[in-house]
């Protein structure tokens, strides 16, 4: 599985941070539908946020952008699931056909970039910023300093992720 | 200033040596084919 993050649901060309026009904050994630359904992946974004609850803004809007038929007939059909749970509105979109541009490389592993050890290494592995967007084990090391994931499916998973031993005790104290 | 060389040539090595014996991840390595993308906005 591989994460990227940058904008959608907009008109604003090429948009940046800094000029994100009418677009929304977004995540696209690369997945492989041997491991995990759209469905699971939908059950997940829907638990993530307060479909009741009002967007503020369009830059922080809670959108599905479904990528082809099969993606809008599963989010449509999800999103009148959950309707019929709260009995009422839901504030949650859902816009077929958004282009997705992704965002600034300083963007990318958000919480991954906080971390020096473990950005050292993952600095050795690889030299170029686009092979660090691109990583799965960046993506995965990213999601557990977020907080997300257990001790046990990480110790499962260390020695996949090519961290020096220096960098396993630093996620490990840190996932703890 | 040689002292200063030695420990600046010292540290080069030490973090090049690290750096480069750093390989690309397994989880990199073994990525199928016929992924699918999923694009959501979370507010």
């Amino acid at each position: 599985m591989r994460t990227r993050v940058g904008y959608a649901g907009g008109t604003t060309p090429d948009p940046t941070y800094d000029d994100i026009g009418d677009h929304s904050e977004t995540i696209r994630i690369e997945y492989d539908p041997a491991k995990i359904t759209y469905g699971e992946l939908l059950e997940v974004f829907w638990k993530s946020h307060n479909p009741a609850a009002r967007s503020w803004s369009t830059q922080y809007r809670a959108v599905i952008f479904p990528e082809d038929e099969d993606q809008r007939r599963d989010a449509e059909k999800s999103a009148a699931e959950v309707r019929s749970v709260l009995g009422g509105r839901v504030f949650t979109a859902i816009e077929p056909g958004a282009k997705f541009y992704p965002a600034e490389g300083y963007h990318q592993k958000y919480y991954l970039r906080q971390d020096y050890i473990l950005m050292r290494d993952f600095n050795g592995m690889y030299g170029d910023l686009q092979g660090f967007i691109d990583s799965p084990a960046a993506a995965k090391v990213n999601g557990y300093l977020a907080g997300l994931g257990s001790e046990t499916a990480l110790r499962e998973l260390l020695p996949s992720l090519g961290l020096s031993e220096e960098g396993e005790k630093r996620l490990l104290t840190r996932v703890r | 200033m040689k002292l200063l060389e030695a420990v600046l040539v010292a540290s080069l090595v030490f973090f090049s040596g690290k750096a480069f014996a750093a390989e690309i991840p397994a989880l990199d390595r073994n990525v199928p084919g016929g992924l699918k993308t999923a694009t959501f906005a979370l507010g």
